[in-house]
């Protein structure tokens, strides 16, 4: 990309031919930070979209008939609760297999003790069951029963993600605003630096928005150039981060990145254009008005 | 504001004072009227005030005090964009030429042009016609550096006069080219002259007085000697 040709000898100076650098590298990172917030809020909606489950444990009951009697209005009564979408006891064969070494077993390997009964509640996606609320009802009528989320990763899992989303539009945001102070500090040294030239166009009878225009449309350029090349390199990155690690046994991210993700992904090169652009043309005005 | 011709007066001085910083005025009680279309010659010692004069006329310095009118503006009542417009009607040979040296001589010679906003067709056949009267078409592509000091000046003109200004300001504008040369530019400033243009030449050149008899302006220790209807060479 060959650079405007221009009044004012930009692409010469030192100060303005750091912006493409400082663009691209700015670029970069506003791209992982963006990144990083996008594909943590998708795994938000998806674990938002994740069904609750409950499993609810109930002290061993020597006769049959009233551990069934019991099971069953411990059932009725849960699926009463908001939110619940079904219930299923879990299988004697099952409770026997968690428990182990730890049932005794008859020569048949059949256990010589009643058994805790293990009722599995789901939850409708989205609902936010009050754990406590359910306990409490179910003690009513079990007082010994116990009650525990059985995914309880997830939680982890979905506060990893709501700080790595928080984190990740801080930087956006946090690299857009140095993004912001570095052009216009770069505009204004350039702004010193040809103070001459600045004052030769005027005496030609330059007006202050065909000078601004020259800073903007220099700021312009090396955005679109640094930018995408930090663009480049940032999509480099995720690239290896999602699909190449995984290959070589690092599991780095578990995310499945949406359309919608990409779509932002890209849309931050233009924006960061865009932000360098106008910051230019408008210090480059207000530092035109400081000149004499 | 007409003179004794009946012509507009495009430039009034009152009591005009110009200084550097806060130094001493190196301009004092300048007095002076210019109608359009007329040509004056302005001659003086060096450090008469001669550039800093010529400064004040380009609008590029402003005045201490007194009253400076250019083409009927009051120039201390103008905002910048105005004073920009007043500008661009004004061309200026500097003394030390003032060229862009990243660009080529094609594109320093079209830069009014570009400033006035004109289209890039106009400009080129514009700037090519210009460069080739000039004796420079060889070199539009050519930076300045590349260029002799005659052929840089001879740039500056260029670019003074490509927008056929209303007054043309220039300060020692044949001192660095040859006889032939100078004579073709003197040509040139007399036919801009007779179009319409009012010329302000600083000169330290007998010789174009005696050939090119106009008006003369003198300025001596900051100050402006006689008024220029007044004084002629052939008076002298």
């Amino acid at each position: 990309m060959a650079p405007p040709e221009l009044d004012l000898p930009l692409a010469e100076t030192p100060a303005s031919r750091f912006l493409a650098w400082l663009a691209g590298g700015l670029t970069y990172l506003a791209v992982l930070a963006a990144a990083a917030a996008a594909f943590a809020h998708g795994t938000l909606l998806r674990l938002a979209e994740r069904p609750v489950l409950v499993t609810v444990a109930l002290p061993a009951v020597e006769d049959p008939a009233e551990a069934e009697r019991q099971l069953a209005a411990v059932r009725a009564l849960v699926e009463s609760f908001p939110g619940v979408a079904w219930t299923a006891p879990v299988a004697a064969e099952e409770v026997g297999r968690l428990l182990g070494p730890r049932v005794d077993r008859n020569e048949d390997a059949q256990p010589r003790q009643a058994l805790p009964r293990l009722l599995d509640i789901r939850f409708l996606p989205g609902a936010e069951p009050d754990l406590g609320e359910l306990l409490r009802r179910v003690r009513s009528l079990v007082p010994t029963a116990l009650a525990e989320e059985t995914s309880p990763e997830l939680s982890t899992l979905e506060e990893l993600a709501r700080r790595v989303r928080w984190l990740g539009a801080a930087a956006a945001v946090g690299v857009f605003l140095l993004m912001l102070v570095a052009v216009s500090a770069i505009t204004r040294t350039s702004l010193d630096l040809h103070e001459e030239t600045v004052g030769l166009l005027r005496l030609l009878g330059a007006p202050d928005r065909y000078v601004a225009r020259q800073f903007e449309r220099f700021a312009a350029f090396a955005a679109l150039s640094g930018g995408s090349t930090g663009f480049v390199l940032a999509l480099s990155t995720l690239f290896a981060l999602l699909y190449l690690a995984p290959r070589f046994g690092f599991h780095l991210l578990p995310v499945e990145p949406r359309p919608l993700d990409w779509v932002l992904i890209a849309a931050v090169p233009p924006a960061a254009a865009l932000v360098v652009t106008l910051t230019a043309r408008i210090a480059a005005a207000i530092g035109l008005r400081r000149l004499h | 504001m007409d003179d004794d011709r009946g012509q507009a007066t495009i430039l009034q001085l009152l009591g005009v004072g110009m200084r550097y910083g806060s130094g001493e005025e190196v301009l004092r009680d300048i007095d002076l009227s210019i109608n359009a279309g007329s040509f004056h010659y302005l001659v003086g010692p060096s450090g008469a005030g001669k550039t800093s004069l010529l400064r004040v006329l380009s609008l590029s310095r402003p005045i201490a005090r007194g009253k400076l009118v250019v083409f009927g503006h009051d120039v201390r009542e103008l905002d910048r964009d105005r004073l920009g417009r007043l500008r661009r009607r004004i061309g200026v040979v500097f003394q030390d030429f003032r060229l862009l040296d990243h660009l080529s001589v094609f594109d320093n010679v079209a830069l009014p042009l570009r400033i006035g906003g004109a289209d890039e067709e106009r400009i080129a056949a514009h700037v090519s016609q210009m460069l080739a009267w000039l004796g420079l078409a060889d070199f539009m592509e050519a930076k300045p550096p590349a260029l002799s000091m005659g052929q840089r000046q001879l740039v500056a003109i260029a670019r003074a006069v490509i927008t056929r200004p209303d007054l043309l300001l220039a300060d020692e504008p044949t001192s660095n080219v040859d006889p032939a040369r100078a004579e073709r530019l003197m040509y040139l400033f007399t036919e801009l002259h007779k179009l319409g243009t009012a010329v302000i030449l600083a000169t330290h050149s007998r010789e174009h007085l005696r050939r090119w008899p106009f008006p003369v302006l003198r300025m001596e220790g900051g100050r402006l000697l006689s008024p220029p209807a007044s004084e002629r060479l052939a008076a002298e």
